[in-house]
């Protein structure tokens, strides 16, 4: 018995011993070898000269919800990050040395997202994701204070002014994308003189949506009769649509996700908002789950979003169909998907203009210098066309479309 | 130390102090989820001195466990009069309130969090120097008459009335103690992650305290050592392939522990038995006494 107890002391110290040491040490890549010191040092013997690549493989960390309340994003994020590296790869890598993504799961939460960027900053060049905003606000300083440059959900121009010039944007700014959706709606539907917004009040990036849109529309006529707030998650959408109705707008503008979405306008639809034009939503509720799942009641009703999934680059089209191939025949229809690819093939080409070479002794320098470079680029060709960074903010079109059944299709692009 | 060790030691600090927070109450009979209600407190009540108002670290940890016992006390006053599922269930309610409060208070941040809270150097030990000095506390707390008449309470409340025991006062004290420390908790936390906001303190959080106390032990504040750094650590024990199911994994092993010991991992009776082990003495020692 006094054995038995030793023993289960003995184990006791053991897992808490191991439990520090795996989850806490300086890259807990589970299941993948960390560059050791030795192998980097024979790859610059080797290769020779201080400009001489000095890994023989680049570690890049990607950082996404691919659990949790938005892994339809996340999943497909992480997703189009490996896919990049395999085409990288495939393409002779980065000056000659290929790269590996390891794809981290934040599951939507901001402890996790700190968790994970403080287990990758030491030993990466830069870092990819959080793909949420909240995970990006929470885990930036962690690689700001790292001095490592961060290519993530960075929406908010004070964030990315506080992490300068390490917080790069993978996508363009919601806020602007919303307003610009709003004005286009509007101009192609000119009767609309009132709306009613739908938001979720727990959600940063919708409720910063929401006070713009309520400060902008008034200035080109359009009064916004009230907002109505659905709650992540809200299962009956019925009362919501009701109260939105109640208001007698003319139009309803939706910043809500996809689920809530679909139900709303599900709702809106079968208690009497007869045509669909009246009806334009966000690009965050751009998915196949609403589209499945509102069905018909789509039909007519507006979308915006940060990607065009019929855009007919070859580039574009070999993605899909590697994608259809490994999501059941689904397409790709979520921005991270362009935006993620976009942002390897963007360090691939920082890489190669600057000349990194992954030397320890220089990594401070070269993440100044990836993160200047990323910070205000040049114009990039991109999956989806050109875009570009200023400042962090990432410049790129933003597509409008109508619902023909539960289709979209382009409308204009500006 | 590596970033990654020295975040994952202060977050397991600030669980391990909120996790006493939820033991404390768990003493006197009382399932009180008001913890994660004062950890946001203590946690704003961080950001926002540090930030807007420019106090120093110590000043702001003492601010925010004053707060903490201020806005503690003033519900605890009302779950004095509660007790069982009607404690655990009302108390819930704390949290939509502090949340819908936070929500609507713009120079907190409002619904887009509170950003910028200044960086605190070495807060790994500041934090590692409170934790023990909070056990240490714990530990008196649990070995004076005032842990005993929780215990008391916690065994039968009328039982505790024939005893002498003011039932009322002593659910309010606990509750209040139980309340700085969530506080104290929240500012910690605040100062590590140093952007907060309100979906911070929500259920997840509340399942994962209770889920550390339950797995760890409710009846003695030794579990908790154990408990805070496994489950936390958890996400990165898991081999990658199988990270998808890191929630499942959780589950099982909350599932599996709880079956096969109730009372959580550390129990009173193990910490006998350790006791003998390490004292080489076959007699029963009441650690508690």
């Amino acid at each position: 018995m006094k054995k038995g107890i030793k023993y289960l002391a003995i184990l006791f110290v053991f897992i808490l011993s191991m439990g520090s040491m795996m989850a806490c040490g300086g890259n807990n890549n589970t299941g993948n070898e960390t560059k050791a010191a030795d192998d980097s040092i024979t790859a610059d013997n080797e290769t020779g000269g201080d400009d001489a690549v000095y890994v023989d493989e680049w570690e890049i960390p990607i950082l996404s919800a691919v659990t949790g309340n938005i892994a339809y994003v996340g999943k497909p994020a992480g997703w189009a990050a490996e896919y990049a590296a395999k085409m990288i790869n495939e393409q002779g890598g980065i000056n000659g040395v290929p790269i590996k993504v390891t794809v981290y799961d934040t599951q939507f939460d901001t402890a996790k997202a700190v968790t994970h960027m403080s287990s990758v900053v030491d030993d990466s060049l830069i870092v990819v994701g959080p793909m949420d905003a909240p995970g990006a606000e929470s885990a930036g300083q962690v690689a700001f204070d790292a001095g490592v440059p961060n290519i993530a959900s960075y929406s908010f121009a004070d964030i990315r002014a506080q992490y300068s010039p390490f917080a790069i944007a993978y996508m363009t700014d919601s806020e602007e994308g919303d307003w610009l959706a709003a004005q286009e709606w509007l101009k192609i539907n000119d009767d609309i003189e009132s709306v009613v917004i739908f938001t979720c009040p727990t959600d940063t990036s919708q409720m910063a949506t929401t006070e713009l849109l309520k400060e902008m529309l008034p200035t080109i006529g359009v009064e916004v009769k009230g907002v109505v707030e659905v709650a992540s998650g809200q299962l009956d959408c019925g009362p919501s649509a009701v109260q939105a109705i109640n208001m007698k707008a003319d139009g309803y503008i939706s910043v809500l996700r996809a689920d809530e979405y679909a139900k709303i306008v599900v709702e809106l639809r079968n208690r009497g908002v007869e045509e669909g034009r009246r009806i334009t939503a966000s690009f965050s509720s751009y998915s196949v789950n609403t589209f499945e799942v509102a069905g018909d009641a789509l039909d007519g009703t507006y979308i915006w979003n940060k990607m065009n999934p019929d855009y007919e680059g070859e580039e574009w089209q070999a993605l899909v169909e590697a994608y259809q191939q490994d999501f059941d025949g689904e397409s790709p229809v979520v921005n991270p998907v362009p935006d993620f690819y976009n942002a390897l093939m963007a360090i691939k080409q920082c890489y190669e203009e600057l000349g990194i070479t992954g030397n320890p002794d220089k990594a401070e320098e070269e993440k100044q210098l990836i993160a200047e470079w990323l910070n205000n680029s040049p114009v990039i060709e991109g999956i989806q066309g050109e875009f570009q960074w200023v400042d962090g903010k990432k410049e790129a079109p933003v597509y409008f479309f109508q619902m023909e059944g539960n289709v979209p299709k382009a409308v204009t692009t500006e | 130390m590596s970033t990654s060790m020295t975040y994952y030691l202060i977050f397991c600090g600030a669980f391990i102090i909120l996790t006493w927070a939820a033991y404390i109450p768990f003493r006197s009979g009382l399932l009180y989820n008001g913890t994660v209600y004062c950890m946001a407190i203590g946690g704003y009540f961080a950001g926002f001195a540090s930030k807007t108002l420019g106090l120093p670290f110590p000043v702001v940890i003492i601010g925010a466990m004053l707060v903490g016992a201020l806005l503690g006390f003033i519900p605890a006053l009302g779950f004095s009069r509660t007790s069982g599922v009607v404690t655990a269930v009302s108390s819930m309610a704390l949290i939509f309130i502090i949340q819908s409060v936070i929500r609507n208070m713009d120079f907190i941040g409002g619904s887009r969090g509170l950003s910028g809270i200044p960086k605190v150097e070495n807060l790994v030990i500041y934090t590692a120097i409170i934790v023990v000095i909070t056990g240490i506390f714990v530990y008196r707390l649990d070995h004076s008459r005032i842990g005993r008449a929780f215990e008391s309470i916690q065994t039968d409340p009328d039982m505790a009335k024939t005893l002498g025991i003011n039932v009322k006062k002593m659910t309010i004290l606990g509750l209040t103690i139980s309340s700085v420390l969530g506080a104290l908790s929240g500012a910690l936390y605040a100062y590590n992650m140093r952007i907060i906001y309100p979906e911070t303190f929500g259920f997840s959080l509340l399942l994962s305290v209770q889920t550390m106390l339950f797995v760890g032990g409710r009846y003695t504040q030794w579990g908790m050592l154990l408990s805070v750094p496994i489950l936390w650590g958890l996400p990165g024990w898991i081999p990658k392939s199988m990270s998808n199911y890191a929630q499942i994994i959780y589950g099982i092993i909350l599932i599996l522990v709880l079956m096969l010991r109730p009372e959580g991992i550390i129990t009173r009776e193990l910490l006998n038995k350790i006791k003998k082990v390490i004292t080489g003495k076959n007699k029963t020692v009441n650690v508690n006494q």
